[in-house]
This record gives structure tokens, C-alpha cells and sequence, in this order.
């Protein structure tokens, strides 16, 4: 009896120094802070733009997807990224009552560091209320001036001096739609209904002249033209619904049609571009990538993509087709890999390119559930 | 007789047809919005059904699928007829929009093509409950502004901008 009680007692003094031992000590009270700036490294930009309330630009590490934060523009919100990566510029519609009620337009400047608003500017309540593509504002002149597509739905584009924060101009675009800028000087190219395309230049003092119009480029009737284009040096490409490549000088005074490449010819399964975002370059390789679906027929140029394709534009040949995951949306990084990104069914994917593979897509990431993003941008 | 079979059979293939392709499109330019809760074209399941009860099929096509209904060739956002307005007209309290873009259809009843206005109904939150339809059959971009259907329609009225959703009205045959 003796002995159980002193091993009852060295027992309990034993759990209570190991209960004690256990026991962390209470949490200090904490000071609620701000992050001061994103986390460093390079920088993907995905806009979720909403018709009903704030929409959504995402920032997200260009490598590995990792969420940084966020801005947050207004309804039907358009976005274009300075070269640097360090500004992003986004013009969106706030609605007084949000369903209802006078409009005002701004244009929002946002530090990518700080992820914050720096300047709002109130242009002309006319921007197009329509889902964001990249062609529908732009940079140009070393980034001087602002350019924003309008519609009423009659035609404009709103130029915003940046340097004195303020609208420049609003030239009337009518029957034309989406702004091409130009490499160099303040001009910009747009794609009409008549099958032209027309060139504006504008001055300093916001003055401008007639557009310089060229000869008929396509049939929007018998093979019309997707309107977000490729970059490739001082041409742009478009592809058609038909699955054609038109390749447009617009750096003279007058856009020219160069060439016509048809680069569906010989490929079964009757297969036609898809999307909106839907063709991309990469400098290094000079290969572009579209994004395509098959069993096309009129009215599926908007359907869900199965493959992207890679074409060697120099060497005008379709080098590899790779599988998609449906996305409407690509853009390519100019890095030295190349790597493509692609937004779809409120995801965004990342393929890495293979060169010495005929430049074959490989899925290596993917960031599930961000939201509808329509489009997205990169200084990569 | 057996012709009169082979013509009502290959409407209904057509039919078919049009709602498998449609289960196909989730990633319009307005579609986003469907992703508030609306039901995205082509989601209803096929259920054969005889293809002269026309009844059944007075506003849809084959199996119920709503969005492969002819006159919704090119529409781009939520139906009307689901928020208390109807085919051709605006839920309640609600306001048409002042503009619209244009789809020529076929029908297949009488074979002939028509001009659909699809006008947007304004001022009002979405109801995100209503079926979303996304067809682009002769749709293009904005250089033929009035064929183009990723744009708010209600752009034009004087207060009423929000998108609410889309009612197709007949305006005439297309000739």
C-alpha cells in the first residue's frame, strides 16, 4: 500500500513536469501590418473583368503561379501593361447604382511594386463595354500616350496624354474596330468592316488628319479576321476564321496585305482557329502559336480549343500540334525557353516550348479556379 | 409518307446536331458570366423525344436543350423567358436596350432564314439561374458592330447600362 502510493505521487510529479515541459508559452500580442511591396521576381498579370461589379487583376509569379495580389478596377475592365512590367494601366466603367445610373469612365495607373493606384484619370464615359482583348488599349510613342477602344456603339478611340494626365483626343474610328500601335510614333492601325485596314496618325496638340486607308485586305463575310493579332517585327499577323495567316505591314504610311498563308492546307479533320487571344509569337524562335479546333463550322470560331499549333513563320511550316485544355486565351513569354501561358475555363496553364522538339507544348503547370481571365500580360 | 419521315428525322438530326456542338462552348466572351451560376448552353441532356410534338419543342430544340431553339442562332448571354420576360420581351420592370446586334437564322419548320434582334434587357442584376446561351452562328467582330455579339448592348440607353439579359425578336425574313 505504501509503495503504490509513492509511485502514484512520483508519477503524477513526472506528468506534471512533462504537461509543463509541452506546454508552449502564450503568443505575444501581434501588430497588424501592410505588405509593403509584392514578392520579387518576374510577374504574370491576369485580368477576371466582371459586367456586374470591381473587377479582378491578378498578379501571380511568372514562374511558379504563386499569388502576389491583386488591383481592382471597375466594371468591364480593359488592361495593358507598361514594357518594363512596373505599370499597369487599366480603363473600366463604374456605374453610379451599379445596375443603373450615370457613367464614369476611368482610367486607373497602378504600381505593379505596391500593387496600388498612383493616378486616376476621367476620360469620355464611351469606352466599349465589351470583354477585355488586349487591342482594345494600348501604349504608344514610347508609351507617352494612352489609346482606348470606344463604342457607343459608333466608333472612337480616346487618346489620354500621360504625361499631362489628361484626355488628349477622341478620334472617330467609324466602321473600324481594335487598335494595332504602332512600333514607333504616335499612331495606331485598325481593322474596318469593309475589309481595310486604316491608319491614324495624331499630334502632340491632339490634332489628326483622315485615316490613311488601305487596299481591300479580307472578306469579313466569306473569311473574316480574328482582331488580336501577333506582333512579328514590323508586321502583324491575324488569323482568319477560315484558317488562313494574313500578314500586314502597318509600318508605312498605308497597311499592306504582304502575304497570305494558308496554314490549314493539307491538315484533316477540317480544323480552323479558335478564341480571342488566340495567336501569339516568340521572338527567339520565330514561331507563333494558335491556338485551333477541329470539325469547325459557322459559329464555333468562339468554341473551346483542343490543339495549339506551332508554325515556324519564317520557314512558313506547321511544325508540331500540341493538346490544349480548351483555353481562348494564349500568350507567350519572351524568354529565352520559351514559355506559353494559357488562360481558359477559370484556369491559366503553362506549357514549356521545346525547341528541339518542333517546339512541342509540354503542360507543366497550372493554377486552378483564378477566375474567368480573359486575358493576360507579361514583360517577360 | 417515308419522305415525310426522312425530312422530320433529319430535322431532328440537325437538331441533335446543333445541341451536341453547343455542349462544346463554355468559353465566350460573355460567357464569364455564366459562371455566376447561370446554366451554360448545351447542359440539358439529350432526351430523345418525337420530333412532330411540337409542342414539346415550341421554344427549344431537340431534347430541351433551349440554345439550339433556330431563332437563338447567335445569342450571347442569359434568357429573358427564365427572369419573367419571354422571348421577345423584358422581364418587369426592366429596359430594353436601345441598340441591339443581328443574327440571320434558319427555321427549320418553314426553311426559310430570318433576322433575329437580339436586344439586351437593362438595368437590373443578372439572374444567374437563368439558362446562358452562347451561339455565334455569322457572328463577327466589332468592324461589323452590328453582327457582334461580346458587347453590352445596353451601351446606348441614357441610364440603364448594367447587362441583365437577352430576349431574340424576329424583325423581318432575310433575303
Amino acid at each position: 500500500m505504501i509503495l503504490r502510493t509513492a509511485l502514484t505521487v512520483t508519477l503524477s510529479g513526472l506528468a506534471a513536469q512533462v504537461m509543463a515541459q509541452d506546454v508552449p508559452p502564450p503568443i505575444e500580442p501581434e501588430t497588424l501590418t501592410v505588405e509593403e511591396a509584392i514578392a520579387p521576381g518576374p510577374n504574370l498579370f491576369a485580368i477576371d473583368s466582371s459586367w456586374s461589379g470591381v473587377s479582378n487583376i491578378f498578379i501571380v509569379g511568372a514562374d511558379d503561379l504563386s499569388m502576389k495580389g491583386n488591383v481592382s478596377p471597375g466594371m468591364q475592365a480593359l488592361m495593358v501593361l507598361n514594357a518594363a512590367g512596373t505599370t499597369v494601366f487599366s480603363a473600366s466603367n463604374y456605374l453610379e447604382r451599379i445596375a443603373y445610373g450615370p457613367r464614369t469612365s476611368i482610367v486607373h495607373e497602378f504600381d505593379v511594386e505596391t500593387a496600388s493606384i498612383t493616378r486616376e484619370i476621367e476620360i469620355p464615359a464611351k469606352i466599349a463595354m465589351v470583354e477585355v482583348q488586349p487591342g482594345l488599349m494600348s501604349l504608344v510613342d514610347d508609351e507617352k500616350y494612352l489609346l482606348v477602344q470606344n463604342a457607343t456603339p459608333a466608333t472612337s478611340v480616346t487618346v489620354v496624354d500621360l504625361e499631362a494626365g489628361d484626355v488628349l483626343a477622341e478620334i472617330p474610328t467609324p466602321g473600324c474596330w481594335i487598335i494595332i500601335p504602332a512600333v514607333t510614333g504616335p499612331k495606331f492601325t485598325t481593322i474596318c468592316g469593309d475589309g481595310t485596314f486604316a491608319s491614324f496618325t495624331f499630334d502632340a496638340d491632339g490634332s489628326f488628319g483622315d485615316p490613311a486607308k488601305s487596299e481591300v485586305i479580307f472578306d469579313p463575310d466569306g473569311d473574316a479576321l480574328f482582331t488580336n493579332g501577333a506582333r512579328v517585327g514590323e508586321m502583324m499577323v491575324f488569323a482568319s476564321y477560315e484558317g488562313n495567316l494574313f500578314v500586314v505591314d502597318d509600318s508605312g504610311d498605308v497597311p499592306v496585305l504582304t502575304e497570305t498563308i494558308a496554314m490549314t492546307d493539307g491538315i484533316d479533320g477540317n480544323f480552323a482557329p479558335t478564341g480571342s487571344e488566340l495567336i501569339t509569337y516568340h521572338e527567339g524562335t520565330g514561331v507563333l502559336f494558335v491556338l485551333m479546333h477541329g470539325d469547325a463550322y459557322d459559329g464555333s470560331h468562339k468554341d473551346d480549343s483542343t490543339e495549339i499549333w506551332a508554325y515556324d513563320f519564317a520557314a512558313r511550316e506547321l511544325l508540331y500540334r500540341s493538346n490544349s485544355n480548351g483555353e481562348n486565351s494564349l500568350l507567350m513569354a519572351q524568354t529565352e525557353t520559351p514559355r506559353l501561358y494559357g488562360a481558359g475555363g477559370n484556369a491559366i496553364y503553362v506549357y514549356d516550348i521545346d525547341p528541339a522538339a518542333r517546339s512541342a507544348a509540354r503542360l507543366v503547370d497550372s493554377f486552378d479556379g483564378i477566375g474567368s481571365i480573359s486575358m493576360m500580360a507579361t514583360a517577360e | 409518307m417515308t419522305k415525310l419521315i426522312d425530312t422530320l428525322l433529319s430535322r431532328l438530326d440537325r437538331a441533335a446536331e446543333s445541341g451536341s456542338r453547343a455542349q462544346a462552348r463554355s468559353h465566350g466572351r460573355r460567357s464569364f458570366l455564366a459562371r455566376l451560376g447561370g446554366t451554360i448552353v448545351g447542359a440539358a441532356v439529350m432526351t430523345p423525344i418525337l420530333p412532330f410534338d411540337r409542342r414539346a419543342n415550341a421554344a427549344a430544340g431537340a431534347g430541351g436543350d433551349v440554345c439550339a431553339y433556330w431563332r437563338n442562332c447567335a445569342l450571347d448571354g442569359f434568357l429573358c423567358q427564365e427572369t419573367g420576360g419571354s422571348m421577345t420581351s423584358c422581364p418587369v420592370g426592366s429596359e430594353a436596350s436601345a441598340v441591339s446586334w443581328v443574327g440571320t437564322c434558319h427555321n427549320p419548320e418553314d426553311e426559310r432564314d430570318y433576322l433575329v434582334s437580339y436586344n439586351d434587357c437593362c438595368g437590373k442584376a443578372m439572374n444567374t439561374t437563368a439558362t446562358f446561351c452562347f451561339r455565334s452562328e455569322r457572328e463577327r467582330p466589332g468592324y461589323r458592330m452590328g453582327l457582334y455579339n461580346d458587347i453590352n448592348w445596353c451601351m446606348a440607353n441614357s441610364d440603364a447600362q448594367g447587362y441583365y439579359c437577352t430576349v431574340a425578336v424576329v424583325v423581318g425574313q432575310a433575303t
